[in-house]
């Protein structure tokens, strides 16, 4: 028996890398995305360690150039859900009782696989799949997910290390055990990092997990799970399950042993689940932890006193990357009028340069949106802001997915802070702005923290500082990750754990060690040396 | 294959895989099919209940979505 108590050293963040023409990167990349696009595979689901054909799939397309086939996956029927559930239940007794060291050293090598020997695969499996620039590819399937994986090793090595105080007589220790039971892992399209994070967070903390992956990122989620099993990982701690949101979700939501939901995606299914978790309590053993991270309407306040290149360096990358489908995008403004006219020319003049086009094509700063649903539903709002009489559109507007789901990067200015566009999420390439009297900065900030429901991100741009300090108190819950003089998007793990309230979530953090403590189930455990032999007190005595 | 009954319970999913035409017009009337990139779990009865429509709203509503779907079709 290994009787090491390692020493878990806080890791440093993934270098980013290049990808500049002519670095060793750009080249293995260029011929993964090659051998990639040449290959149809056929994706299974894995549960309990092995694969399962159910022969009723789902094409895995490219969504900037829809007609190519990446992969054919195979869908989860009923029979396959309950089958995933037993899988995760009987392996929780076996990992439940690995040591954590076991658990992280299984997460280290998942690190290393990916930084030393699938990099280019896993990159490349995501701009095709996801359609993500190699840039956007990088920060998140690479870096991302290896940060998760050793941050949060670290933190979880940080989480045991804590232990109450013992008195000379007694012994007292935390056990942090698992929850009984297994958790439902339900991951978005738009990181392939989130979707290795919902799943190593409760996975760490001794954990096992039904997992079912968002089903237009199958290509990079199937090949994050092999880098799992490869690394390690015994059988049945994460059962990859691809299928119906609504079938699966009926079936794992009334097992009795559903001890917990790790949640990133809208806040529409997040409170459906939480509904029927209520709906069900009488049946769980355990109060079903709900962690989830889910919508965000994330917003760029500039006070007059800031500089306008920065402001519309920080729209465009904060609203455009990735086609903004990043729940942190930032998809609405508060400009001063002031600051305007040249805001306003800088936003022409640079966006009429980006199209968005095929990610082999690394001069594109933009891709396509993920599928024809919500292309169609980001069409819906500019055709509404078109027609609308108190709102225009002063860049882009255009759209087109006879080949990809091509949106151009738009931006409407409105007059209206209720604007349709300034209240909903929309979750593509549309930025709606409002220009405000710039003596009206404190007004306009309330509107700002009144506007939407939700709380993720949000950035103030100035350089006066009780413009900062104001923003930093009327917006004090108005963002969950706060930026000055940056813009929303682009949080790194260990520095800007990521999440908000109100209708953002449960706002837990990931990416930091308040995440992890969600799934435990600590217990206490005090030992007596010398237990007393008579019950009374000495002040019951006379004298 | 034949195509999912619309009613009540026909399920978001559903609605926008076979009736895609279908999100633009609940879109319309409040209830917003895709979010973050994915369709809402849950069925339509649940999507409208928790927009305030009523058990007889409900019914009119997916009476009218039947007729505008056949009538496209």
């Amino acid at each position: 028996m290994n009787n090491a108590l390692y020493n878990f050293e806080r890791p440093k963040n993934e270098p980013v890398l290049s990808y500049a023409p002519g670095s060793p990167e750009r080249l293995c990349l260029k011929d993964e995305l090659d051998r990639q696009m040449a290959q149809v595979v056929d994706i299974p689901l894995v549960i309990g360690g092995k694969e399962i054909r159910t022969g009723k799939t789902q094409k895995v397309v490219m969504p900037h150039d829809h007609q190519h086939v990446l992969g054919h996956c195979h869908l989860a029927g009923e029979a396959e859900v309950k089958m995933a559930i037993d899988a995760a239940l009987a392996a929780r007794e076996i990992w439940a009782n690995f040591s954590w060291l076991d658990r992280t050293t299984i997460m280290l090598k998942a690190a290393d696989l990916i930084r030393r020997k699938y990099r280019p695969r896993i990159n490349a499996a995501t701009m095709l799949g996801q359609s993500k620039s190699a840039h956007q590819a990088e920060i998140d399937s690479a870096c991302e997910v290896i940060d998760f994986l050793t941050f949060n090793s670290y933190f979880c090595s940080k989480i045991y290390r804590d232990q109450p105080l013992s008195e000379m007589e007694n012994l007292n220790m935390l056990e942090y055990r698992p929850l009984e039971g297994f958790v439902f892992t339900v991951s978005p399209f738009n990181f392939t990092a989130i979707a290795a994070n919902l799943n190593v967070s409760p996975v760490l903390m001794g954990n096992t997990v039904v997992w079912k992956p968002a089903s237009t990122s199958l290509l990079s989620n199937y090949y994050l799970m092999k880098i799992f099993e490869e690394a390690g990982l015994p059988a049945g701690v994460i059962n990859f399950v691809p299928g119906s949101g609504s079938l699966i979700g009926n079936i794992v939501l009334e097992h009795p042993m559903l001890a917990g939901i790790h949640f990133t995606g809208s806040t529409g299914t997040f409170n459906h689940l939480w509904r029927k978790v209520g709906e069900n309590l009488n049946k769980y053993r355990s109060y079903p932890k709900m962690v989830g991270e889910t919508g965000g309407k994330d917003f760029i306040f500039v006070h007059s006193s800031a500089d306008y290149e920065s402001v519309g360096t920080a729209i465009i990358r904060g609203a455009f990357e990735y086609q903004g489908q990043k729940c942190s995008a930032a998809s609405r403004g508060y400009i001063p009028e002031s600051m305007w006219p040249d805001l306003k020319s800088m936003l022409q003049r640079e966006l009429s340069q980006v199209k968005p086009g095929n990610v082999t094509d690394f001069s594109n700063f933009m891709n396509a949106v993920i599928d024809q649903a919500s292309f169609d539903n980001i069409v819906r709002y500019i055709e509404h802001a078109r027609e609308a009489g108190n709102a225009e559109i002063i860049v882009g507007g255009g759209y087109d997915s006879s080949v990809g789901y091509f949106v151009e990067p738009t931006v409407i200015q409105t007059t209206d802070p209720h604007f349709l566009s300034m209240e909903e999420e929309i979750f593509g390439p549309v930025f709606t702005l409002l220009v405000y009297p710039d003596d009206q900065f404190e007004e306009y900030l309330n509107v700002c923290d009144q506007t939407s429901p939700y709380a993720l991100t949000g950035a103030i741009f100035a350089t006066d500082r009780q413009a900062i300090n104001k923003a930093h108190d009327v917006l004090r819950f108005a963002a969950g990750n706060f930026y000055i003089n940056d813009k929303p998007t682009g949080a790194v793990v260990g520095q800007q754990p990521f999440g908000g309230a109100r209708a953002s979530g449960t706002n837990d953090k990931a990416g930091s060690m308040l995440n992890l403590t969600r799934w435990t189930s600590p217990r206490i455990i005090k030992e007596t040396f010398l237990p007393p032999k008579v019950y009374t007190y000495p002040f019951m005595r006379e004298k | 294959m034949s195509l999912p009954e619309i009613n009540s319970g026909i399920s978001i999913a559903d609605l926008t895989e076979y009736y895609p035409e279908s999100v633009g017009w609940l879109s319309e009337r409040g209830i917003r099919c895709i979010r973050c990139g994915e369709p809402i779990w849950g069925t339509l009865s649940e999507a409208a209940l928790e927009k305030g429509f009523s058990d007889n709203q409900i019914d009119a509503l997916v009476n009218e979505l039947k007729e505008r779907i056949n009538s496209s079709t």
